[in-house]
């Protein structure tokens, strides 16, 4: 899994402090988001994709294995 | 606030537990049940005038309702205990091999049962948040 996090945080220039108290997570998870450690659960990536105004797929892309499942 | 309610109940709690062991620990002349409650005592005392100042801040009173809900430090203490009950289990194992050998049956067998406790309530949970979930 794949995620844009970083991406449309730094489009929408904020911080991972800023983004992670936007979504009631710490920093610690925002930066393990980014890196592709840990897999959010769907209530945080809906806050997610909610906070950015995109969809849950525009924002997390799953990898060639998982697609084929 | 509900949280850190709880969580300062929840001390006040251990506070008169170890208050009470103190207590008794000297009424009995034991220093090991003093020792622990008045372990148990100072542990809660600090804790509680940390939620006292904790809960005069909003900001900080957030701060820690987002650690204690947080999903990903939630999935770690899942992670941690279920690791860690793992290894309990093995090391218990082996303890009670080496106890065996050792000629040791009596604590060797108390560790077995517990062993057996242990894995029953396993399976027990498991069926339980089975049906749950």
């Amino acid at each position: 899994m794949r995620t844009k996090i970083a991406d449309y945080r730094k489009e929408k220039r904020v911080t991972q402090e800023e983004l992670a108290q936007a979504v009631s997570v710490t920093r610690q998870t925002i930066i393990s988001l980014e890196n592709g450690k840990y897999v959010a659960s769907l209530p945080l990536a809906h806050r997610l994709a909610k906070y950015f105004g995109v969809t849950i797929e525009e924002l997390f892309v799953l990898d060639e294995e998982e697609q084929k499942i | 606030m509900k949280l850190i309610k709880k969580k300062m109940l929840y001390m006040a709690v251990v506070a008169l537990a170890g208050a009470g062991m103190l207590v008794m620990g000297i009424l009995r002349g034991n220093a090991q049940m003093s020792g622990v409650g008045s372990g148990m005592l100072a542990v809660a005392i600090l804790k509680l005038f940390q939620y006292f100042r904790i809960m005069k801040d909003p900001d900080k009173v957030r701060q820690l309702e987002v650690v204690q809900n947080e999903e990903r430090l939630v999935f770690l203490a899942n992670k941690s205990a279920a690791i860690t009950l793992y290894a309990l289990i093995i090391i218990a194992y082996i303890a009670m091999l080496t106890l065996m050998f050792m000629g040791n049956t009596a604590l060797s067998s108390g560790i077995a049962y517990a062993i057996c406790a242990a894995l029953i309530i396993y399976l027990i949970v498991h069926a339980i948040l089975n049906k749950k979930y």
